[in-house]
């Protein structure tokens, strides 16, 4: 068994899961002695794990769905067994265009949650130009939830908005030195530009679809045939430390320990908060409280349901990422989001797993439980707010 | 002839960079580096072949402009068709990536990445020198400190101050140098003043 692993990491809140199954000790119980290696981009992530140079990553979770459809960079398969969590991104405008909307159209900032109609008013009247927004990457949540709320907002991609690609940790700069007018990405991120006062939070991911998926542990298809067992350890060891992690009191901690300069290197301040559910969404308003702000273990939040690929590769198609769905899609999805290998990992630790590939119920507005399981789960409600991320 | 723009926030690495291509026969070469405009300067000169360090954060930008539009960069694409799979795999390594804008010939990417790959690994040879350098020199300077403080309290010749430390390395399995670092910094933790 490979024992000796590098996994790569983007400075973000959510590779909480990598840091607390490291500096806890939940790899080396599994016998696995881990680097973890911070990258500067997610092309960086996805080459270094195609040619081996890392072992397993912290990826978007479209990301190994677009490597084996062969529309993402070389092409080489990627699959991913673990969900590293749920929900954790939000849609940051910059300031000056938060007070003009506030200013003429305070009514377009008081639905719930808040929809972009009041910047597409701006535009033909305040603002005569076209608006720039940030995103992370072209396969990622983040791209498809910032284009459903700008759409549905009115706004026409290539003629009212424009949207870049700009690595997360770049984003505030961006916005500051404005480059762009507002981007969707994850923590700390958001609070950064809220704290400086440049930009205030207009809607949050858990705003426009509560546990949506983020990001997943992907590995290349080649690696985990040749790692079965390093695999299934790694995922025993991501399985406890998520646990670990949805403890209220473990917050705190992985809070102090992702502040260090070799993981996200901003203020605790930035960090904790959103952690614990207190979010800010503007410099002169009180925290509000999203208890589910970052979901790590709870809600089945590990396990890489199909129904989320299917989506992904309806977004894909609907953004012109994919020109043609495919044929297969069931065994496709079946190939990536490899389901078999969570179940095991989950049964070595008597934990309940799902036992449908297909989240029974997606758009879900109250608590429930999930009765097709190994033992019943509580899920939480999974609001879908736009139409456009039904599909 | 193919216009090449080099991305690197490392001038001194650009410089021979683009040197050894200059050598190779590639007359247009325009550097771009930290903190330019980089989509700016791809508009500007539509370079040919963009070589960019992958430590450079503009990588996820540069590549999303393929979807946008033609005269865009796109990834070293023809590798995917597995023809070179080792030039790949040596380049990532090296931490350098390339962008083509239209089907380039195999051959020339592939010895533009070869030099680029040799340039990138001579420097990273380079800086591992000047940090091995750099820790041995502090080790010698902490050894010394070290034999200094044992020839004073115990009264021993330096041949024997520095056979001492050497004992203690050995028997705590670490270089003489982080051992002499150990001996001071305890010395200093029991009140000592040196």
């Amino acid at each position: 068994m490979k024992q000796e692993l590098r996994i790569g990491f983007l400075p973000l809140t959510d590779c909480a899961v990598l840091v607390a199954a490291l500096e806890r000790g939940f790899f080396e119980k599994y016998g696995l002695h881990v680097t973890l290696q911070r990258e500067v981009s997610w092309a960086n992530i996805r080459d270094r794990v195609a040619f081996g140079e890392l072992d397993a990553a912290h990826m978007l979770a479209p990301m190994p769905l677009a490597a084996t459809l062969g529309i993402d960079g070389l092409g080489i398969p990627m699959q991913a067994a673990f969900s590293l969590g749920l929900n954790g991104s939000a849609i940051t405008v910059a300031s000056s265009l938060m007070e003009a909307m506030r200013e003429h159209y305070p009514q377009a900032l008081c639905t719930a949650p808040v929809r972009a109609h009041g910047l597409k008013r701006l535009l033909s009247a305040q603002v005569p130009r076209k608006l720039v927004f940030g995103c992370v990457y072209p396969f990622s949540q983040h791209h498809y939830l910032l284009q459903a709320w700008l759409q549905d907002g009115g706004l026409a991609l290539g003629q009212d908005v424009e949207i870049r690609v700009i690595p997360p940790q770049q984003m505030v700069e961006s916005l500051a030195q404005g480059q762009i007018d507002g981007y969707c990405a994850g923590e700390p991120w958001n609070q950064q530009a809220v704290s400086r006062g440049i930009g205030q939070v207009a809607v949050t991911s858990y705003d426009l679809w509560n546990n949506g998926p983020e990001k997943v542990l992907g590995v290349t298809q080649a690696w985990a045939e040749a790692n079965p067992e390093t695999h299934q350890a790694l995922l025993c060891a991501l399985l406890e430390a998520a646990h670990w992690l949805d403890e209220p009191h473990n917050r705190v901690r992985i809070a102090e320990l992702l502040t260090r300069p070799e993981y996200l290197d901003v203020p605790l301040a930035l960090i904790q908060p959103p952690l614990l559910g207190r979010y800010r969404y503007a410099p002169d308003e009180p925290e509000r409280l999203l208890p589910d702000f970052n979901v790590f273990a709870r809600y089945a939040a590990n396990f890489p349901w199909h129904s989320h690929g299917a989506y992904f590769l309806a977004q894909m198609h609907a953004t012109g990422q994919l020109a043609t769905l495919p044929a297969d899609p069931v065994a496709l999805l079946a190939k990536v989001y490899c389901t078999p290998l969570y179940r095991l990992a989950a049964e070595t630790l008597s934990l309940p797993y799902p036992t449908v590939d297909y989240l029974p119920s997606v758009h879900c507005l109250a608590p429930w439980v999930l009765r097709d399981a190994s033992q019943p789960i509580a899920m939480g409600n999974s609001y879908v707010a736009l139409e456009r991320l039904r599909l | 002839m193919h216009k090449l723009m080099l991305v690197d926030q490392d001038p001194e690495r650009s410089a021979s960079l683009e040197v050894a291509l200059l050598a190779a026969g590639y007359a247009h070469i325009i550097r771009v580096g930290q903190g330019e405009n980089l989509l700016a300067a791809v508009r500007t000169h539509q370079p040919d072949i963009i070589l960019i360090d992958m430590q450079s954060p503009d990588r996820d930008t540069l590549e999303s402009l393929r979807n946008v539009s033609r005269e865009m960069p796109k990834p070293i694409v023809f590798f995917a068709e597995q023809s070179d799979i080792d030039t790949t795999r040596a380049a990532i390594s090296a931490g350098v990536s390339a962008y083509i804008v239209d089907d380039l010939p195999g051959k020339r990417l592939k010895s533009v990445l070869e030099v680029a790959i040799a340039r990138f690994q001579e420097h990273q040879k380079l800086k591992d020198e000047l940090e091995d350098y750099k820790s041995r020199l502090q080790d010698r300077k902490d050894v010394d400190k070290a034999k200094g403080i044992l020839m004073q309290h115990r009264n021993l010749t330096e041949e024997e101050a520095y056979q001492l430390l050497r004992k203690m390395a050995m028997d705590r399995n670490m270089k003489i140098g982080e051992a002499a670092r150990n001996f001071v910094a305890a010395m200093a933790l029991l009140g000592g003043k040196f």
